[in-house]
């Protein structure tokens, strides 16, 4: 009888290898990482990837609703481009108001945060309260701005008119919504109004982790108040400020509500922002295709942001303290 | 059919002999219909079927009660389920373009002015029963609604909401004037009664007002935003300067800067409130001014609604012209209960029910039926005189063409308007205006024709 070695034998009898181990053996140790990942990368594809894509097929089809689409390449932008001045005046409304509403966000919002950082009495009252905008309804609240900035009977109107001060200085009527500047600065008012809440909230979490003890070390070196904002505070929030500065450009840019309930884009085209102007080619005129065109320009403005800001997240906490 | 089985028809129907009568007429005529009526029964597969209709909320709630009524009362006899759905009248153009998109979801369903064009290919051809709804009612008094792109009938002219001049007969008759006939008059008594602080309001907005008055003034100086053939754009003449030119005069003289930012609900507001003295609009400022009891300012022994009253729209230097929001009621190709839906058609427009669907509605479903305006509400109320007779002044959108999808663009794009305020408050002259909207259209215009083929 042949003796089989020991090794061999052991080879025979040990159990085949299951599936799991064959993947694991394939991709890695990892391999139980990326199954928990999986949920959330399915997630990601169907609610941010695949309306993604189709509104880029839908940018470069004829889509029409009801009609088959077809592809066209970049018709619909080249037409926007250069044949819509609707559209050119959109690109310069919305800049306008990204950029106004945030610059007085983030300035707003950190003086706020500042202020509420020392309100040592009733301190949770004030710190609730000054979240209510941002809890409201955004069609909700902006119904009562309509109100309050309605060209008949605006209640401010009516406060300059017949309240002392001011009826000294004979201010207004003012036609907020009616006069394109005016109408632009009333819409990036209540936008601010609206969106300063997240600003404060968060500038104030990033300010409490600022550690005290660097406050104390610059008080005793003799340094001003305001070099220890520019030195200490400043410095220390810019990751915090870079993160909320990108979630609000994000969302401004996108802004829907406040335009369609105050002005619906007027008057005369002077508040019409991406969005509302891609609502009213695609959902009004039925033209999905140029909406989703309309849409898409937002993306690269969209891209540029994110890059900006998260490399100075990065360049600011590579660093330790 | 047995004598039986048609006593026990006319005992189901009695509640309402001439809806029987009718429905009977148009049974012949469909043959879908009849023979539910000859044996009394519903044949057992009707009793799983389902009639729906989607319609916009109307202003009025009771109209949509009334609808509904009729709506059951037909499923009742034609032995089928029914289901009236509403949805807020600025949704309904999302909705109906999602059920185009999947191809499924009502049978009859409430079109707008240009919806009939827009979805041509979905809509079921309804030439026939138009023909018979209209003979039977006198005729339409206005041509053009409910037609699609290939020239067929797509949707049956239900009614629609005039702008009539409403005014101050009080403040007018104070400065020594009559009522106003024509734009002339209008600019003459708004310029007098601005300096007593009771300006005209005109929106010159983002708002559905605005759209349909403008055009009102535009076609009452003879322009025209497009030819009869509802594709060539002839916006740029000098009747549109000369009009412009008149609507600036009209805004520097007799309104305020406010009805740059006015809304469908301002001027209702202005007129109520007391400030203005005149404004165009549908029936509902005078209905809420009647509702809110709402005291004149000036005279807190007047309620205002007491000295408002409602005239023809005036007339220009090419007649008198108005537009409006025309509803039609169209049927989806995809339906499946297509025969049926048309059977319910010829029973609302009878005119039994669609004098009842009216006085539902308190007036303000205007009939496009000649032989449906003169109904006895609009003589039991002063205020409502103009209305049988502005049917045949009022146009939709795209007249003297149809309402196509085009014109919707440019009505959904306020382009209009925009160039109306321009011309207003001197950021353009009338004549760059007018070249910049033909520029405008033309791009639509060009778009929808490459589109359409």
């Amino acid at each position: 009888m042949v003796s089989v070695p020991i090794v061999e034998r052991a080879v025979i009898v040990s159990p085949p290898a299951t599936f799991r181990s064959r993947l694991k053996k394939r991709v890695g140790p990892d391999i139980d990482g990326y199954g928990f990942l999986l949920p959330a990368i399915i997630i990601m594809l169907s609610l941010v990837a695949y309306p993604f894509c189709l509104a880029v097929w839908f940018s470069v089809s004829d889509a029409f609703v009801g009609e088959p689409a077809s592809y066209i390449g970049l018709e619909n932008f080249i037409y926007i481009l250069i044949e819509d001045d609707i559209f050119l005046m959109t690109v310069w409304n919305t800049l306008l108001f990204a950029f106004w509403s945030v610059l007085f966000k983030v300035v707003l919002g950190l003086s706020c945060a500042l202020l509420l950082q020392r309100i040592l009495k009733l301190k949770r009252f004030f710190r609730g309260s000054v979240l209510l905008p941002f809890v409201a309804p955004t069609a909700l609240s902006t119904l009562g701005w309509w109100l309050i900035l309605d060209p008949t009977y605006s209640h401010i109107n009516w406060i300059l008119a017949n309240t002392w001060p001011f009826t000294m200085f004979g201010w207004g009527p003012y036609n907020f919504l009616g006069e394109p500047t005016l109408a632009m600065a009333s819409v990036i008012f209540v936008n601010i109004w609206r969106g300063i809440p997240f600003f404060i909230i968060t500038i104030l979490a990033g300010l409490m982790s600022i550690p005290e003890h660097l406050y104390d070390a610059a008080e005793i070196d003799g340094a001003s108040t305001w070099r220890k904002f520019y030195s200490i505070t400043l410095p220390l929030l810019r990751p915090v400020l870079a993160i909320i500065i990108l979630f609000s450009t994000i969302f401004t840019l996108g802004e829907f509500n406040i335009i369609y309930v105050l002005t619906r884009g007027g008057p005369m085209n002077s508040t019409h922002l991406f969005s509302t102007y891609s609502f009213t080619l695609g959902i009004l005129n039925h033209e999905i295709a140029l909406g989703a065109a309309v849409a898409l320009f937002l993306f690269p403005i969209l891209v540029v942001t994110v890059i900006v800001l998260l490399r100075m997240v990065r360049r600011d906490t590579s660093h330790e303290l | 059919m047995s004598k039986k089985t048609a006593l026990t028809t006319n005992k189901k129907l009695s509640s309402s002999s001439s809806r029987r009568g009718f429905l009977q007429g148009a049974a012949v005529a469909t043959g879908g219909l009849a023979g539910i009526l000859a044996t009394g029964i519903a044949p057992a597969t009707a009793q799983s079927r389902e009639l729906k209709m989607l319609v916009n909320s109307h202003f009025v709630p009771a109209s949509d009660e009334e609808l509904g009524r009729q709506l059951a009362e037909f499923g009742k006899a034609a032995g089928v389920k029914t289901r009236l759905d509403r949805v807020a009248h600025l949704q309904l153009p999302a909705v109906l373009a999602g059920e185009v998109q999947g191809q499924k979801g009502h049978d009859l369903v409430a079109v707008g002015n240009s919806n009939p064009h827009l979805y041509s290919k979905h809509l079921e051809n309804l030439d026939e029963i138009h023909e018979k709804i209209g003979k039977a009612g006198g005729g339409f008094t206005s041509k053009g609604i409910g037609v699609g792109n290939d020239g067929h009938i797509k949707a049956i002219p239900w009614y629609f909401i005039s702008f009539p001049l409403a005014l101050r007969t009080d403040l007018i008759a104070d400065i020594g004037e009559n009522l106003p006939d024509t734009w002339d008059d209008v600019h003459r008594i708004g310029t007098k009664l601005k300096k007593k602080g009771h300006p005209l309001g005109i929106q010159l907005a983002h708002s559905v007002d605005s759209n349909m008055i403008l055009r009102g003034i535009l076609w009452s100086y003879g322009a025209k935003l497009v030819d009869e053939d509802s594709k060539t754009v002839s916006v740029n003449s000098k009747e549109t300067v000369e009009a412009f030119k008149f609507i600036a005069a009209l805004y520097k003289d007799a309104m305020t800067s406010e009805v740059l930012a006015w809304d469908d609900r301002n001027n209702n507001v202005c007129l109520n409130s007391g400030k203005c003295s005149m404004i165009l609009n549908p029936i509902s400022a005078y209905r809420s001014a009647v509702k809110a009891k709402t005291v004149d300012p000036d005279n807190p022994n007047l309620l205002v609604h007491h000295s408002i009253n409602h005239i023809m729209p005036p007339k220009g230097p090419a007649g008198r012209h108005m537009a409006a929001s025309f509803n039609a009621a169209g049927i989806w190709k995809f339906s499946k209960q297509k025969e049926l839906a048309k059977e319910f058609l010829a029973f609302h427009f009878s005119k039994e029910n669609a004098n009842k669907h009216l006085t539902a509605s308190k007036g303000y479903n205007q009939p496009v039926l000649a032989g449906n305006a003169l109904h006895p509400l609009y003589a039991s109320n002063p205020k409502y005189y103009f209305a049988p007779f502005i049917g045949w002044y009022t146009h939709a959108i795209g007249w003297p063409g149809v309402p196509t999808a085009a014109m919707a663009t440019v009505t959904d794009q306020y382009l209009l308007p925009d160039a109306a305020a321009s011309v207003a408050v001197g950021k353009a002259t009338a004549e760059d205006a007018v070249k910049k909207l033909e520029t405008q259209m033309a791009r639509i215009y060009k778009r929808a024709a490459k589109r359409e083929g």
